[in-house]
């Protein structure tokens, strides 16, 4: 099969992937979740406007296909005058309604909390990315040595400390206890340095893992030897012959979790008073602001869909190029 | 005999002794290894997988991993100077370019994500004086040397583009890039099939008499001993347990472990007979027999041999042999 | 290759893999460090479960909800070891009650979560074809939401306190073991003692369930042990959010009420709740890592041989 088919095929298995999500969204939020009438209008609402707004939003059609209309319509179409199609349309049309609590379009509000959480997460990302990679190829040349095992020791344990912990702990002491940093709001890179400090450290122990496991695969090859064979350096063999052959793993590795940075971090920003999506998705749930949450799952899982196809092509194109079977 | 002492001694190894930290403990997997090789001539070194062949070759430019393995003991001289002594400078300055390396598998000891030229190139990089144009004519060079045809295509290849052969061919150009002394090949046909095993054996030989280096070359084929080698050394358990000239020891093995090698090998024309083998293996590092390592398996093994390992003997001038009752071996 | 592994693992059936992972386990130090940590919190969730389960059979208020207003934000002492908290309540005494939610979000998530990936994961891997399709279907699209948010979600539309929590840990963290046993199955099926068995007449589910599985047990056991912590950070984090643990004294609800304190140096709760969540996701951390080293089948061969 060659490799334009193969991305073909791939691109068109992310239809039924993106529906499975659509369909699942639905189940949780509208078919388990039923009519939210009575929390948007309030507890005074009377039955007559619960059902008025039933009506209206169409929470009192059937739940997944309708068989009155498709008798009232006498064609397809109105086998689709269901809530289950009516979601799945509006989604697609990128359609997700009105906040529930502060009746704006859902879509600006995602639109206006990416920019917040992005600058949270992509310094994170981009600083642990780095770090984790600098560490893991040290561990890699002293394996099985006192500093590989520290390493190990201590990235287990960083992955052991609960992320409340390190909010809590770095908020206290380094914002208040010792005042280095401010602890609230969204007004400038000082305010973002303490949750981008907090974020790189919390997440460094699970990174160093992954890559150290991946490094030491690799510098057990032969072609490792070969290179020291050859007299290169030791900085050489790591740089260039470990590092260029760990990139691909590393890199789909890398790249699959880049969709979640658009979420945001949903503690450091409530912490930390950073109006992201992570901010406004927990928000959204203790107020069940509905059509908010499930905007934020589906435009996530999408990203995610999307970077899962990037990924798995660009390794099938460098795999076919140089064959890493 | 006489032909050795005219010429100069590129490599001497002197009671080499390499141990590996184990869960057990430590384990000796050399125990008191002396080789010498002169200029042009091959050595073989031949045992079975686990013997301790492979981690003496790699020694010699200090190439088995600090720890888990750690040099106890011994000398390595090669042309005169200590490898065991050297720094991590010298002994970059040592590899591959006065000893060069081919390995086992092609496949896997060329990196996978570069070039073969690349690859070529940068071992010539390292250790000469050559840049931009003079590098790639180089390469060419080499590869044209190697009996690649097409070297111009073939450079910009990936490894897994090329066969076996080929890559093992490229390996050899790589290991040439800097006209090494000692030219270590640690099974470089193992891994090939058997047609590909002539040629890459003859190229090596060729390359050999052409270049004048000296070869170490590591086995446990003894069809490849006969064909490349001047004199062969067998190891057994991490020691030397013979060592001669080849004809002499393909004729007349002296050590009990040789002459059960040999008698392993079908031989045309013989027959029906039974192939002989080996009974037992090898004993486990941590689990050392305490007299003649080899006792356990010896079919002329005596009391005695169970009690004290014998020394390493001359025998004759050029022969050698760790067992006091060879004259009741062949 | 493939076939001498098959030989390998046709031979070391369960018992002999696990007296041999055992003795492998004892001679680390660490792990069996690990393991002392882990029964020592495992009898502390049992002594709270007695504690909890006595209390209500009495009815009466469990000695970790006794409020004694006299005695507020008081730093550990011998009455208290662990101090009181906002309400004067006794924190070492929530912190055992935290032990015994901790282990039932543990337990119970991999209840649910550990059979749906080996029913999954096997008969998808063994049968392929249609079924394998959509079993990959169904794990992809879970696997494409957002994890946290997903269990979120879940957890809060489901509702009913720790109920939610156990349906949305465990209804999304299968998906991990689901695929490394879907993969596995589709190499074992086969292999050649799966051959020999399916020539001697072993129907599907023998096969699956007496020759395969028996051989991926360990997979099995290593995400169990490696889940678990991850399952009891997860619900640390529901509680603190509001969507977990009601009116019980959950490590994240005990953050949560500390929190603010933390300005007023009430340090003890927020210590007690933190290090207590700590200690036990470390230990399996640690020891689920051990015991794959120890059950890596690829590793036992390699020291083999």
């Amino acid at each position: 099969m060659g490799f334009g088919a193969y991305a073909v095929r791939r691109l068109l298995y992310t239809i039924p992937v993106t529906l499975g999500v659509m369909v699942l969204l639905f189940l949780l939020f509208e078919a388990i979740g039923g009519s939210p009438a009575r929390l948007v209008l309030g507890k005074s609402a009377t039955a007559e406007s619960i059902a008025e707004w039933d009506a209206h939003n169409g929470y009192d059609l059937p739940l997944l296909i309708s068989w009155e209309g498709l008798l009232r319509e006498r064609s397809l179409v109105g086998l689709f005058d269901a809530q289950l199609p009516r979601y799945l349309w509006r989604l697609s049309r990128w359609d997700f309604g009105t906040s529930y609590v502060t009746n704006q379009p859902v879509r600006r509000m995602i639109f206006e909390g990416i920019i917040p959480s992005l600058s949270l997460t992509v310094p994170i990302f981009i600083a642990g990315f780095l770090a984790s990679i600098g560490i893991a190829l040290m561990c890699a040349l002293h394996r099985k040595g006192h500093l590989d095992r520290i390493v190990v020791f201590l990235s287990v344990a960083l992955m052991s400390i609960p992320y409340l912990g390190y909010i809590l702990v770095g908020q206290f002491w380094l914002g208040y206890a010792w005042g280095w940093f401010p602890i609230w709001g969204y007004e400038g890179i000082s305010h973002l340095v303490l949750p981008w400090l907090i974020g790189v450290v919390s997440g460094l122990g699970g990174n160093v893992r992954f890559y150290r496991t991946v490094m030491l695969d690799q510098v057990r090859a032969d072609f490792i030897r070969t290179a020291f064979a050859k007299g290169c350096t030791t900085r050489r063999v790591l740089w260039v012959h470990l590092l260029r052959n760990a990139m691909i793993p590393i890199l789909t590795q890398v790249v699959i979790t880049i969709p979640f940075l658009y979420t945001g971090s949903l503690l450091l920003e409530s912490f930390f008073g950073i109006p992201g999506l992570g901010y406004i998705g927990v928000h959204a749930l203790h107020t069940g602001d509905r059509p908010v949450l499930s905007a934020l799952v589906f435009v996530g899982s999408l990203l995610f869909v999307l970077f899962n196809v990037l990924t798995d092509l660009a390794y099938v194109w460098m795999d076919r190029r140089i064959r890493l079977g | 005999m006489g032909r050795e002492s005219s010429k100069q001694t590129i490599l001497e190894i002197r009671d080499l002794e390499v141990q590996f930290a184990t869960e057990d403990g430590a384990v000796r997997a050399v125990d008191g290894v002396s080789l010498s090789i002169g200029e042009a001539e091959t050595l073989a070194l031949v045992g079975e997988s686990g013997c301790g062949k492979s981690v003496t070759a790699l020694s010699i430019a200090r190439l088995v991993p600090e720890p888990p393995s750690r040099v106890t003991g011994g000398s390595i001289m090669l042309e005169g100077v200590n490898t065991l002594a050297m720094n991590s400078r010298e002994l970059r300055s040592l590899r591959g370019a006065k000893v060069a390396y081919v390995f086992q598998e092609p496949g896997s000891a060329l990196n996978p994500v570069f070039r073969v030229g690349d690859q070529i190139g940068e071992a010539i990089r390292l250790h000469r004086d050559l840049r931009g144009g003079a590098v790639a004519a180089e390469v060419l060079r080499l590869l044209k040397l190697v009996g690649i045809p097409a070297p111009e295509a073939r450079m910009r290849e990936y490894p897994h583009q090329l066969s076996g052969g080929m890559q093992q061919r490229v390996m050899i150009a790589m290991a040439l890039a800097s006209r090494p002394r000692l030219l270590v090949a640690d099974e470089p046909t193992t891994a090939l099939d058997v047609t590909i095993q002539a040629q890459i054996l003859s190229l090596l030989l060729d390359l050999k008499e052409r270049l004048g280096m000296a070869m170490l070359l590591i086995t446990h084929n003894l069809g490849v001993v006969a064909q490349v080698a001047d004199r062969v050394a067998v190891m057994y358990a991490g020691r030397i347990v013979e060592e001669a000239p080849v004809e002499a020891l393909l004729r007349l093995p002296r050590h009990p472990y040789t002459r059960g090698l040999l008698d392993s090998i079908p031989k045309l024309g013989l027959g029906a007979e039974r192939l002989s083998t080996i009974g037992g293996s090898v004993p486990h590092p941590g689990e050392m027999p305490p007299g003649c390592k080899f006792a356990p398996r010896c079919s002329i093994a005596r009391a005695e041999c169970h009690l004290a390992e014998p020394a390493l003997e001359e025998i004759e001038p050029g022969r050698k042999v760790r067992c006091p009752f060879w004259k009741s071996v062949s | 290759m493939a076939g001498k592994s098959g030989r390998q693992q046709w031979h070391g059936g369960v018992r002999t893999l696990a007296g041999d992972v055992w003795a492998r386990l004892k001679r680390d130090r660490t792990a069996l460090a690990c393991l002392v940590v882990i029964v020592v919190y495992c009898l502390m969730a049992s002594w709270g479960e007695w504690v909890y389960w006595s209390a209500r059979v009495q009815d009466v208020v469990p000695i970790y909800q006794v409020q004694d207003f006299g005695h507020r934000y008081e730093p550990p002492s011998g009455a208290h070891w662990l101090g009181t908290d906002a309400l004067g309540r006794d924190v070492f005494h929530r912190t055992i009650q935290g032990a015994r939610i901790a282990f039932r979000v543990g337990i119970i998530t991999s209840l649910l979560a550990l059979p749906i990936a080996m029913v999954l994961g096997g008969a998808a891997g063994y049968f392929g074809g249609r079924l394998d399709e959509c079993v990959v279907w169904l794990y992809s699209t879970v696997a494409s939401i957002p994890s946290l948010l997903l269990i979120l979600v879940i957890a809060s539309v489901v509702g009913h306190g720790l109920i939610g929590v156990y349906l949305g840990i465990g209804l999304t963290t299968w998906v991990g073991l689901c695929r490394l046993l879907r993969a596995e199955f589709l190499k074992h099926r086969q292999l050649q003692y799966v051959e020999a068995a399916r020539s001697l007449g072993a129907g599907h589910a023998r096969i699956i369930i007496r020759h395969i599985l028996p051989n991926l047990f360990h997979l099995v056991i290593i995400n169990f042990s490696l889940r678990f912590g991850n399952a009891v950070g997860t619900e640390v984090i529901l509680s603190f959010l509001g969507v977990g643990a009601e009116g019980e004294p959950s490590w994240g609800i005990m953050i949560s009420d500390a929190r603010l304190r933390l300005w007023q140096g009430v340090w003890w709760e927020l210590a007690a709740s933190i290090g207590a969540t700590f200690f036990i996701v470390l230990a399996f951390n640690v020891f689920g890592d051990a015991l794959r080293d120890a059950m890596d089948p690829r590793l036992r061969m390699v020291e083999g041989s």
